[in-house]
């Protein structure tokens, strides 16, 4: 049976469906999870590979999802693979144990089925449960098909172990995690190759006594978190690396960010997650109109691809960025880190950035939403001081 | 990287680790030092022990008796009360009235396991450790509960005893006074039968000043006088010596010994006491129709409790705010008492109000006998003339001493209380103040010997955890049902069978007492509690103990507390 479900080459599979897929293909030991709508169907389905499938692992029933990460902390610092999935209020819940996860340098892969917070209380999708994370000293990948979900997990596994640092593999509620489309499931012998055993840097080992998250004195504090910043930054280019190894292997590859007929364009939208696929059909519409627009999704959040965004954006003369999140009081959230990695960027004129925030809660995206964008963004000479709210 | 005084120094950037890991100890980091409380173990006094009339470690017999050790648990009970099979049937049992367990399921039935103790003592004859004689002799005069306890711990203390009886039964009133119904003879017989096993040699028909002289005792190195009270309060009305009216201790004791016995039927106890109670409950199993008049109310009846519940079960009636005033005779026979009604007036110095007949108010009772048990004061006729007493008690001083040298005194006819549990405390006291003065040496009276360094606090409910206990209700105490037992002088209580006593003690909080249940040590987060050499406590170390109080908040007992620790600026 598992010989069987191993040599699949391919199966429709939703995004949720494709995170628990990717997890046995990395051949996790530990999954602790607790269920959490829309992330439900992820344990469901690992539920069903185990019962298929002969695979050596623990699920860890657990009461919470502060537990639940603190199982896979548990299980990490013993040096095998750990896996957890949650949403919303329950990311939230684990926020103080993303902190340790994270400091404690563990290579834990978290897939975060974006919901909106309550309350009021929502089941849909919008970005603001990860984004919340944002400091926690996680890696953040937005995904963009079930496809994409299911390799980002394992290239989650691949970075982590390298960097010792956890990963959140992202995608939008019920638009990805509860739509299917036929995924490719990656050769078991090759993901082996690339994805070894566990070989843990350090780890609880009782012939081997030592103390793990003790007390750090302000002479040592700041250069142990530096050791982090450095990791992280280190991430980004090893995910290129793994990306690439991707597309030699396999053929298809996602990239850090990903660009679309930006080559000549006086306008690119900037998208994240699953309304980057509905992008580019109103990009492809709108050039055949003769506009010259394109578009630029932003797959790695964290650490923050200010290179990529500098060589792409730093002269195009509009950027239309879109939020579907929202720091209060401030603007959204991909917004700001845009515009923090232009400053200075260059010399001269800077690219005039507009800020747009919409699908909040699960407000459907659609073409005429974006095009909504684009209108707006092409009639205005000057962005609005304020982030416009688009219905 | 280096080590300075067993700490790692790092000395670069890169030879720091990427978190916080260590592989050397962390034992130099006393981080003891941050407390400003600390845990300390103290055992409290557990409510039924600063009750319990003779003295005993209660909670230390429960913890044997759960566990099944038996034979232990009487050892313990020894130390203190030498008849648990006794005490275990007529103590009142103060021990069970501030009982915790009342507030979570009901409170421990202490007394009936004390019960099951002594019968289990007596049916497996288990005996305290013997002594080695010491050479001496002592002469306890009296063999009721006093002198009984006197004769065994002076036993234990290696001296040789001689019981002086002035009747022909020995065991006072616990033979003579207390009904079969509630303490068989046969228990009296048993506790007679180690007491004699232990060497002790008794005299029966010995009386003071008749047949016993203080010259007579010369041999002996100390006596002590256990006589009890055997004198009977008068009613002060004429024909008082009618051979229709009768002392109730003389009633009860010709009904104990089974004498022949001509009475009633109609007989009018007059008291309130348990002598009245007793003899009610006697002559209504004789078949008499008993009536109890009592000059002041329920609420002042100087009988226990559960025996007056009882008397009413067997629906003898008592008639409160009655007092005699005269014997009414016909053709030299009792017919009648007439009586006054009265009312409660000022409190007395006793504390209780004072009954003040209503003029007027006479009427009369239809008898064919009185008995007075009115209370019982110190026969002093025998007595040597160089003793002091005033007409109630012989007088003592610290040490049980009395005015003359050599002779000590204790019980009822010096300074008892009027129950068995104090009897068989001063019995014990005494022997050990008999014991100082032979070795000249001050008479300390420690009144629980077993409980030493033991807070005298006593531990309160709201210090529990009641996580680690189930609330649980006592054991239905099995007993005879009025119609069952009014026919003869069966005993109602039957005692609870082994497995019904082990459940009993084991249901026991152990009251602000450590029982080494480990818990302290189980949730310590610095792993800071662990067991002294003995295995009987724990010991703390203070080096790393930060004073959290998970200790003490998880010990379900109360036998963990904390300080404040002095930490200077």
């Amino acid at each position: 049976m598992e010989q069987a479900l191993r040599e699949e080459k391919a199966l429709l599979l939703s995004g949720n469906q494709a995170a628990a897929y990717g997890a046995y293909l990395s051949r996790v030991q530990v999954i602790a999870a607790y269920p959490i709508t829309p992330q439900t169907t992820i344990i469901e389905t690992l539920a069903d590979i185990m019962t298929k499938a002969d695979w050596k692992h623990k699920f860890i029933n657990v009461e919470s999802e502060h537990s639940a990460m603190a199982c896979c902390i548990g299980a990490s610092m013993g040096g095998v693979r750990a896996y957890t999935a949650t949403s919303a209020q329950g990311l939230a819940l684990m926020h103080e144990l993303l902190h340790w996860a994270s400091g404690a340098r563990l290579p834990i892969v978290l897939v975060n089925v974006n919901r909106a917070m309550a309350p009021g209380w929502s089941i849909w999708s919008d970005q603001n449960d990860s984004l919340s994370q944002r400091d926690t000293g996680w890696i953040q990948l937005y995904c963009e098909s079930p496809q994409e979900v299911l390799d980002t997990v394992i290239q989650g596994f691949m970075v982590a172990e390298k960097v010792n640092v956890p990963v959140m593999v992202v995608e939008d509620a019920f638009i990805l995690s509860h739509t299917s489309e036929v995924v490719e499931l990656p050769d078991q012998a090759v993901i082996d190759r690339m994805l070894p055993p566990r070989a843990p840097a350090f780890r609880l080992d009782m012939e081997q006594p030592a103390a793990f998250g003790g007390l750090l004195g302000p002479e040592y504090y700041q250069e142990v978190r530096a050791k982090l910043h450095k990791a992280m930054e280190e991430a980004g280019r090893v995910l290129v690396n793994v990306d690439a190894l991707w597309q030699k292997n396999f053929g298809r590859s996602y990239g850090i960010v990903e660009p679309y007929r930006c080559e000549d364009a006086d306008l690119v939208l900037v998208t994240s997650g699953a309304i980057s696929s509905t992008s580019k059909i109103v990009i492809d519409q709108l050039r055949r109109q003769g506009r010259k627009i394109g578009r630029l999704k932003i797959k790695l959040f964290r650490p923050f691809p200010f290179q990529e965004i500098q060589r792409l954006l730093g002269d195009v003369p509009k950027v239309a960025i879109i939020d579907r999140n929202c720091s209060y009081g401030h603007h959204g959230i991909f917004f700001q880190e845009i515009k923090s990695a232009l400053y200075g960027s260059k010399k001269g004129d800077r690219p005039k950035l507009y800020g747009y925030i919409l699908g909040l809660g699960g407000r459907d995206v659609t073409i005429n939403t974006l095009r909504q964008v684009i209108d707006l963004t092409s009639e205005r000479d000057e962005p609005d001081p304020e982030t416009i709210w688009v219905k | 990287m280096k080590k300075e005084n067993g700490r790692v120094i790092f000395e670069t950037e890169d030879e720091l680790p990427i978190t916080a890991v260590s592989s050397a100890s962390t034992e130099f980091n006393k981080t003891g030092s941050w407390k400003y409380l600390e845990p300390y173990y103290e055992n409290l006094t557990p409510p039924c022990i600063n009750k319990c009339l003779t003295g005993q470690d209660i909670v230390t017999q429960l913890r044997l008796t759960e566990e099944g050790r038996f034979a232990e648990a009487v050892q313990v009970l020894y130390q203190a009360n030498p008849f648990p099979s006794i005490t275990g049937r007529v103590c009142p049992h103060p021990c069970e009235q501030p009982c915790n367990r009342k507030a979570y399921g009901g409170g421990i039935t202490i007394r009936a396991i004390e019960h099951f103790l002594g019968d289990y003592a007596a049916t497996h004859h288990v005996m305290p450790p013997a002594a080695s004689p010491n050479g001496k002799a002592i002469a306890v005069i009296g063999s009721g509960p006093a002198g009984l306890s006197a004769a065994f711990f002076l036993s234990l203390l290696g001296y040789s005893i001689t019981v002086f009886e002035a009747l022909q039964w020995i065991g006072g009133l616990l033979r003579t006074g207390i009904p079969s119904y509630r303490l068989p003879k046969y228990v009296v017989d048993d506790e007679v039968q180690k007491l004699r096993d232990l060497g002790v040699q008794f005299e029966m028909n010995k009386r003071m000043g008749k047949n016993l002289h203080l010259s007579e005792l010369g041999n002996f190195s100390a006596t002590l006088l256990a006589i009890g009270r055997g004198a009977s309060m008068k009613l002060g009305l004429p024909a008082e010596e009618h051979d229709d009216v009768w002392n109730g201790i003389d009633l009860l004791q010709k009904i104990n010994v089974g004498e022949p016995l001509t009475i009633g039927p109609k007989v009018v106890v007059i008291g309130g006491g348990n002598t009245a109670i007793d003899c009610a409950r006697s002559l209504l199993r004789l078949g008499c129709e008993p009536k109890i008049i009592y000059r002041r109310t329920k609420a002042e009846m100087p009988a226990f409790k559960d025996e007056v519940k009882q008397t009413l079960e067997e629906e003898i009636p008592i008639d409160y705010l009655i007092a005699p005033m005269k014997l009414i005779e016909e053709n030299g026979k009792l017919i009648a008492i007439e009586c006054l009604k009265t009312r409660l007036g000022e409190k007395d110095e006793s504390g209780r109000q004072r009954p003040v007949p209503i003029e007027g108010s006479n009427f009369s009772i239809p008898c064919d006998a009185v008995v007075k048990a009115l209370g019982e004061k110190l026969d002093g006729c025998g007595l040597p003339e160089t003793l002091k007493f005033d007409r109630e008690k012989i007088i003592i001083e610290n040490g049980y001493r009395t005015s003359h040298p050599g002779i000590f005194s204790c019980g009822d006819c010096a300074n008892g209380e009027g129950t068995v549990g104090d009897a068989i405390r001063h019995g014990r006291e005494a022997s050990l103040a008999i014991h100082a003065s032979l070795l000249e040496m001050p008479y300390a009276p420690s009144l629980i010997p077993t409980r030493q360094g033991v807070n005298p606090e006593i531990a309160k409910f709201k210090q529990f955890n009641l996580a680690y206990f189930q609330k649980s209700a006592p054991p239905t105490l099995q007993a005879l049902q009025p119609n069952e037992r009014i026919y003869g002088f069966q005993e109602i209580e039957s005692g609870l069978a082994r497995n019904e006593a082990m459940r009993e003690a084991a249901r026991c909080f152990k009251c602000g007492t450590c029982t080494m249940c480990d818990n302290c040590r189980v949730f310590c987060p610095d792993m800071a509690i662990r067991p002294k050499r003995d295995r009987h406590s724990y010991e703390i170390n203070y080096d790393y103990c930060k004073g959290c109080g998970v200790c003490v908040e998880e010990c379900p007992r109360g036998a963990i507390h904390l300080r404040k620790v002095d930490v200077g600026n």
